[in-house]
């Protein structure tokens, strides 16, 4: 589960100081695929930085699976952010000289994981988005889709409690926009990972289970797209 | 859904089903393409097959069911098929889409004591479209996953969400142009 309790965040200062989330409060349950929606510059990336430890609320607390973020040292967001809470962007982020294989391994070569673990998990995670044969290229030689699918196989080989994705269909065409949600929301489905995607294409907001509004920092409306009668996830898994 | 092109949809789903097709796998394949952009009730969809049957544009076969009362199963007849090809080679209406009644509407007679109410109506006609779009992309992965060819139907998927977005897309160019600064 993330909770926010009357978050605010205000960048800048003096007179160039921007309020981008003014006494946020957010619940996002575990197990659920929810959307931030709203215009640009409207705090949705705030509130996605917020959770991954990224940046620092100036008011308020951040709780991810019962654990206090605003009280957390630098190592242990570090760890938080190796172990649990994984970040998909919109540009990727892939580093350019390793291979995809290599990038999906990065994480569990940070955390000391053994070779043969290594294997196992990167071989899983890389077919599990469909770009095993692209294993051995480099990130210049995939395409966009083939790229934020690697991008997704880092995320998932640490085996996260929660994906937080920033515009992942942003700098990707529509079938390849799709098939990045439709791989999200099949891990959702499958394994209840819990994902929160910012982005600005009401389509792919309806493919998540809730669409969260934000205006001017403010949560302006809060949409369940769950089917009646469908299966909800359970709340406190974590 | 128009009277005159329901007729030449049912042809086509007709068509496209050559062993023949009842009345209940008709509505249900109806449904599955198009749910609340199409609706189309038993009543209306069996008025339209007993016309294009009169017509001769379908014949329909009485099929014996044990236990159950007999089903008509409808075929396509070569003179359907004419109809049929005749509808799609003729030019596309180019009758003026209607307003978006309520919303123009109000923009027509707005005042400073009413921005509110539009601010209202259009985070609530906001929400219907999202729904309706989370019900496309629903169905959507619900034909993918039981292996229709989505060739053709995911592009009739494409032009209903295309047609949704736009929608939304204008209500909030109102919202930036109007609600927020009036």
């Amino acid at each position: 589960m993330i909770r926010f309790d009357s978050v605010t965040k205000t960048f800048g200062n003096g007179r160039s100081r921007v309020l981008a989330l003014e006494d946020l409060d957010l619940v996002i349950p575990a197990g659920e695929m929810c959307a931030i929606v709203g215009p640009s510059g409207a705090g949705k990336s705030t509130v996605l930085h917020l959770a991954a430890g990224l940046i620092t609320p100036d008011r308020g607390a951040i709780r991810i699976a019962d654990r206090e973020l605003t009280g957390m040292t630098v190592d242990e967001l570090t760890l938080m952010r190796r172990r649990e809470v994984a970040t998909v962007f919109q540009f990727f982020n892939l580093l350019p000289y390793l291979t995809a294989w290599e990038n999906v391994a990065l994480p569990l070569r940070l955390d000391g994981v053994g070779r043969e673990e290594e294997r196992e998990r990167v071989a899983e995670a890389l077919d599990l988005v469909d770009v095993g044969a692209r294993a051995q290229h480099k990130p210049a030689e995939l395409s966009g889709g083939e790229m934020q699918r690697v991008a997704i196989a880092r995320a998932l080989v640490i085996e996260p409690r929660v994906i937080l994705a920033d515009e992942p269909t942003g700098n990707l065409d529509s079938t390849a926009g799709r098939q990045v949600m439709d791989l999200l929301r099949d891990l959702n489905d499958e394994t209840r990972v819990t994902i929160v995607i910012v982005t600005h294409d009401p389509v792919w907001a309806s493919t998540c289970d809730r669409a969260v509004r934000i205006v001017d920092g403010e949560i302006v409306e809060d949409l369940s797209f769950r089917e009646p009668g469908g299966t909800d996830p359970p709340d406190t898994v974590h | 859904m128009r009277s005159g092109n329901l007729k030449y949809a049912v042809l086509g789903l007709v068509a496209s089903q050559p062993e023949g097709v009842h009345g209940y796998k008709l509505k249900a394949d109806f449904d599955a393409l198009s749910d609340d952009f199409w609706q189309v009730n038993y009543g209306r969809l069996y008025r339209v097959l007993d016309h294009l049957e009169q017509r001769g544009d379908l014949e329909a076969v009485e099929e014996v069911q044990s236990g159950r009362p007999n089903k008509k199963v409808y075929r396509l007849t070569e003179r359907g098929r004419q109809s049929l090809d005749d509808w799609l080679l003729q030019p596309v209406s180019d009758d003026p889409q209607p307003l978006r009644d309520e919303i123009s509407l109000r923009l027509l007679f707005l005042r400073d004591d009413n921005v509110e109410a539009l601010a209202d109506l259009i985070k609530q006609q906001r929400g219907i479209y999202l729904t309706r779009l989370a019900r496309i992309a629903r169905r959507r992965r619900k034909l993918e996953k039981s292996g229709v060819n989505m060739k053709v139907v995911g592009l009739i998927m494409d032009g209903a969400e295309m047609r949704v977005r736009a929608d939304i897309t204008w209500l909030e160019h109102i919202e930036r142009k109007i609600v927020r600064t009036f």
